[in-house]
């Protein structure tokens, strides 16, 4: 039976369903729900006889239903005669409409099941009718698609196995090739011994340090997080650069055998296979270099620190985890590059055309002003930040400097060049040595950008680290006391009974806890949504002008004129040479300052974090050691207020303390850290008394140990961070920031090495790579008439841009950067004078360096130009 | 000659776009809708001044590059629409390719040379290595074998060049000035190889050239202007009633 006539049948059906439903269907009269026999009954008894056309209007509503299931009775008797359908196409819609107007009136189940009954006519009709047709369209589909399967398949079907030869053909061109599999093989090496030589610094590097770095965010270990990533873009960039130029090599020896008919699957599998091969076996190479020079650095690192006094032994440089990570993340950079190169590694097989490698790179010309435009603004950008201070020396700013690098050098070049071509005279003179960015814009520009980030962030942010920990600072002048401590008022009994037995002289100062919104000096952006708590909190020391001046006296030096008024305050941060800027609050959402005085808090408003935190004014900051360094800057720094605001302070806190001491007594952890959910301040809001403890050399370690009481008693102070301690010995930190700066000058010389060698060693790729092409251009000039001299020049010409440019932007980069962080850092005279003399031998140290690596790639390259096979 | 057609081309056209110094995406007309046939067994040549069409036309004969738009068939099978590789099996199995630049491996030696389309379709070593050494020796560079192409001189590259052509048994040859850059004498020794090849082993040639008298040796030329046909000359009289005919067409060129 056809699917019309089935459809047919199946409305007829419908039809009567409809129809005959309205015999279970009750419509709302005022007399409640009646059935038609009711309603007939209720027209024959005449009880519906009035003038109220409200009521008829209700009725004929109602009423619109039974025409609908009349239409549908109508319908099925007209297509029972064997008719067309004709009209009743419309009827589905039509009934739908009258049905819904008298839904209101008909009791629900019923008009919910009549509604769905003509949407069941009305759609299964037309599947009926069109269920063929598309199971039609379907199969047919299906045996589309089958057939381009097979199609496919016969196509790619290439039975028989590839000759000796062919395989000989393959070796013979790596062979031949080998220049290119060297250049790779040799970035490959790089990389992977890299990333095994980072991965045990960092696991050596974490073992001294431990965990509190995590916690407060700042040391070595996160440093080398941050520089970890930079050296992983670079390598990224890197090796990137380095595979494009290996396709386009391979791509050049395999368009003859395209032209010929190789398969594309074989393209690609030689390809691959050769490679995968290199790669692999360039791996395996780099990781037991790299674990040779890690081993190199571990001896080198721990007689550093025997020397220091730091009894830590570390640990071995070879173990499985770092030899399977290493490899992990050194394959990851490999396919990273790999797949920013797809397009070139698909063009293998398609490529026929043969001009292809000669053809000039486009350069665009259209926005250049504005791309530089942008690049310069994104520098300013950079530089005004740094200058204010609020992100201190923090390194991600300079993911601003490198965009605007990257813009700069894209318009800069390119209007450079327009200009240039407007002047034909300077134009034809500069033709030959300015070749590479006429011929190869996009390579030239790229090679330029990359080799100048790693001048820029050798110059401009690792050697300004480097040199800060070169200079010469007497360690043990960083810590003016024996011991410090910082007290309860219920303390100080104790405390003088232990000083007095231990003949030492105690200065007691006044002081309070002050805490800042963030204190850790990792990105805490927020982009939107309701404001977190934000973790750690800073504490430092708030003190008294007269305090301030009275420390600065006990050691003999000149204090400030601070002229402090109303909440202002003067910033101590406390610090040794070597250590990067810090500020007194690290959050990045805003440049105010936020403190609060007392503790931190773990749970609060955020909405009212002003109020929490009130905003403070620095009007001066200094950098000096007034009761000792100890935490490198990032805690336990001095905020100064005038006198009058800081004994208001100081009177509410030790009051608050006072009210509250029994309480604390009685507390245990739960009730101290889940205060602040019932509370809007903390249990007790931190000691009150700073005590500077001068103390016999033979009574030093018996003070210690008698005090240390402290450290169980004063437990919940250090629940938010177990690095702010009730106390603090001098020996041990001098010997812990003796380390700390010998280990942070090992560091950044590492880092600097490292990223110098990634640069050496681009320059070598870029111009051992070119050497071919380079040595044409020397034989075709050779053959023009132009002399020896000339030649040498144009070539000198080429080569001293990629070397000279980012040189410059490197150095210039760093004297801006460099001398913002000194400004940052608040070096007095003899420190800035230290500074400038250490970092001047740094940079032309480097710079020197740089200049012998140019004149003997020159050389190597010459020597290649000129040889004549 | 027989009536089969190799290759039948119906208003061919190959357009490139180029974008002019002010940013503008411009289309340049290389080929402007071209209709001709070569029969099997023919020597066509394709004749033209500089930048009129012929280098991209044998591109696109030879299936290195696509129309733009028209039809071409080879063998009687329209290119349009085929998958990649069997554009590579037909190039590899029956198209042979000279080149004006010879072309050649520096890596391989002349009989690996000669040898590739062969290794790439997956011969025997044997039968590769036999047909190599026959081809080598009909074109007298069988002494040359071993050696590695910056060995040869320009005409001897050129012969290892036809017979890597030859290998396959093609249907088709196609020349892109093959006696480009060469002296005369060695020109010479080159256009009679193909004449000899088209001649007794009625291969189909399709060779471009710039030089009237290599065109000489042609059945029929066709003349290119501007990216269409001008007209096609069939040989009729002499070589040299030939020559002079292309001479002066030439000039309306």
């Amino acid at each position: 039976m056809n699917a019309e006539r089935k459809a047919r049948r199946f409305q007829v059906i419908c039809g009567l369903v409809v129809f005959f439903s309205v015999l279970f269907c009750k419509i709302n009269t005022d007399s409640g729900f009646c059935s038609l026999w009711d309603i007939f009954y209720m027209i024959r008894d005449g009880m519906l006889r009035d003038g109220n056309w409200g009521v008829r209007l209700h009725w004929m509503v109602a009423f619109a239903g039974l025409l609908a299931n009349s239409l549908y009775f109508i319908r099925s008797i007209w297509l029972m005669s064997g008719r067309k359908i004709g009209f009743f196409e419309v009827l589905p819609g039509v009934g739908l409409i009258l049905y819904v107007m008298s839904a209101g009136f008909a009791l629900q189940p019923y008009a919910f099941v009549g509604i769905m009954v003509l949407i069941f006519d009305y759609m299964g009709a037309r599947w009926i009718e069109e269920r063929e047709a598309i199971n039609k369209a379907y199969e047919e589909q299906k045996a589309r698609e089958l057939a381009e399967k097979e199609e496919i398949k016969r196509v790619r079907h290439f039975p028989g196995k590839y000759p000796e030869e062919f395989f000989q053909m393959i070796r013979k061109n790596a062979v031949y090739g080998k220049k290119g599999q060297m250049i790779l093989s040799a970035g490959c090496i790089l990389i992977s011994a890299f990333m095994y030589i980072m991965l045990t610094m960092y696991g050596l590097i974490s073992q001294v340090h431990g965990e509190e770095d995590f916690a407060l965010g700042f040391g070595l270990a996160r440093i080398f997080r941050q520089t970890g990533l930079l050296m992983g873009l670079c390598s990224i960039l890197m090796m990137t650069m380095i595979i494009s130029h290996y396709i386009k090599d391979q791509k050049k020896s395999n368009r003859l055998l395209v032209i010929l008919g190789m398969r594309s699957r074989t393209v690609y599998l030689m390809f691959g296979i050769v490679f995968a091969a290199n790669v692999i076996l360039s791996g395996i190479a780099g990781t037991v270099i790299g674990g040779a020079a890690a081993y190199l650095v571990r001896d080198i690192w721990q007689s550093g620190l025997t020397n220091n006094g730091v009894a830590v032994e570390l640990a071995s440089v070879i173990s499985g985890k770092t030899i399977g990570m290493g490899i992990l993340g050194y394959l990851v950079i490999v396919l990273l590059s790999l797949g920013f190169n797809q397009e070139n590694v698909l063009n293998l097989a398609r490529s026929m055309n043969m001009n292809a490698e000669v053809q000039k790179e486009k350069r665009g010309k259209k926005h250049a002003l504005l791309l530089a435009f942008f690049g310069t603004l994104l520098w300013l950008i950079s530089i005004r930040i740094y200058w204010s201070r609020s992100w201190a020396e923090t390194m991600f700013i300079h993911i601003l400097t490198v965009l605007g690098l990257y813009l700069l050098l894209v318009g800069g070049i390119s209007m450079y060049l327009s200009r240039l071509e407007h002047r034909k005279d300077k134009y034809y003179r500069s033709l030959l040595a300015k070749r590479p960015l006429y011929y190869r814009y996009n390579k030239s520009t790229w090679n330029l950008f990359y080799l100048s980030v790693i001048h820029l962030f050798i110059l401009a942010v690792f050697a300004i680290q480097l040199t800060g920990g070169l200079l010469h600072q007497n360690i043990a002048r960083l810590y003016p006391y024996d011991i410090v401590c910082t007290a309860y008022d219920a303390d100080m009994q104790e405390l003088g009974e232990i000083a007095k037995e231990h003949d030492a002289k105690v200065q007691v100062y006044p002081m309070l806890r002050i805490t800042s919104i963030y204190g850790s000096d990792a990105p805490n952006i927020q982009w939107g949504g309701v404001r977190p708590i934000q973790w750690p909190q800073g504490q430092h020391i708030a003190v008294s002008e007269s305090t301030y001046r009275a420390l600065k006296e006990a050691q003999g030096k000149t204090p400030m004129k601070l002229n402090l008024t109303g909440d202002e305050i003067h910033v101590v941060y406390q610090q040794d040479l070597s250590a990067k800027a810090h500020t007194i609050d690290w959050d990045t959402n805003r440049i105010h300052k936020m403190l609060r005085i007392g503790q931190p808090m773990m749970n609060y408003v955020t909405a009212d974090y002003e109020k929490v935190f009130p905003e403070r004014k620095i009007k001066s900051e200094e950098l000096d050691s007034l009761t000792g360094v100890f935490h490198e800057g990032m805690e336990d720094n001095l905020v100064v207020f005038n006198d009058v605001y800081f004994e208001k302070e100081y009177e509410r806190i030790s009051d608050y303390n006072r009210k509250q001491w029994s309480q604390r007594e009685a507390a245990d952890a739960d009730d101290w850290n889940h205060y602040t959910y019932t509370h809007t301040a903390n249990m007790t809001e931190g000691p009150t008394q700073l005590l500077c403890i001068d103390v016999p050399e033979k009574e030093y370690a018996g003070m210690l140990k008698d005090m240390d009481y402290l450290v169980e008693k004063h437990a919940f102070d250090s629940a938010w961070d177990s690095a702010i301690l009730p106390f603090y010995g001098k020996q041990q930190m001098i010997v812990d920031t003796g380390a700390e700066i010998f280990f942070r000058k090992l560091v950044y010389l590492f880092i600097v090495v490292l990223l110098s060698i990634m640069g050496l060693f681009q320059y070598y790729v870029k111009f051992e790579s070119e050497a071919g092409e380079l040595k044409w251009q020397n034989q075709f000039l050779k053959k023009l008439g132009l002399r020896e001299k000339e030649r040498k020049a144009v070539l000198t010409g080429q080569m001293k841009i990629f070397a000279v440019l980012p040189l410059i932007i490197g150095t210039c980069g760093g004297i801006l950067f460099g001398g913002l962080s000194v400004k940052a850092r608040l070096y007095d005279a003899a420190a800035l004078r230290s500074f400038l003399l250490t970092g001047a031998v740094v940079y032309l140290i480097y710079i020197g360096i740089w200049i012998i690596w140019y004149l003997w790639i020159k050389k190597l390259i010459w020597r290649q130009a000129e040889w004549e096979k | 000659m027989g009536e089969v057609n190799v290759l039948q081309v119906e208003e061919l056209i190959r357009n490139y776009e180029k974008q002019t110094p002010s940013g503008v995406k411009d289309e340049i007309k290389v080929l402007k809708g071209l209709n001709f046939n070569v029969e099997e067994g023919e020597f066509v040549g394709i004749m033209g001044k500089s930048g009129c069409g012929k280098t991209t036309l044998l591109k696109v004969l030879g299936l290195i590059d696509k129309q733009t738009g028209g039809i071409l068939k080879f063998m009687g099978k329209d290119t349009n629409g085929l998958h990649p590789d069997e554009l590579a099996d037909i190039r590899r199995t029956q198209i042979g390719f000279i080149f004006q630049d010879f072309y050649l491996m520096d890596s391989l030696s002349v009989e690996e040379n000669i040898m590739l389309p062969m290794i790439l379709n997956k011969e025997k070593s044997e039968v590769m290595s036999e047909k190599a050494k026959q081809l080598a020796k009909q074109f007298q560079i069988d002494h040359l074998l071993g050696k590695d192409p910056y060995e040869l001189s320009g005409g001897e590259k050129q012969r290892c060049a036809i017979c890597r052509a030859l290998i396959n048994d093609p249907e088709l040859i196609l020349a892109d000035e093959p006696t480009g850059n060469l002296d005369s004498k060695s020109g010479k020794i080159v256009i009679d190889a193909l004449t000899r090849i088209n001649e007794e082993y009625g291969k189909t040639i399709v060779m471009v050239t710039h030089d009237p008298k290599m065109a000489g040796y042609c059945k029929k030329i066709i003349l290119l202007k501007d990216g269409m046909i001008l007209e096609t000359l069939e040989k009729t009289g002499t070589d040299e009633e030939f020559y002079h005919l292309i001479l002066d067409k030439m000039s309306e060129l």
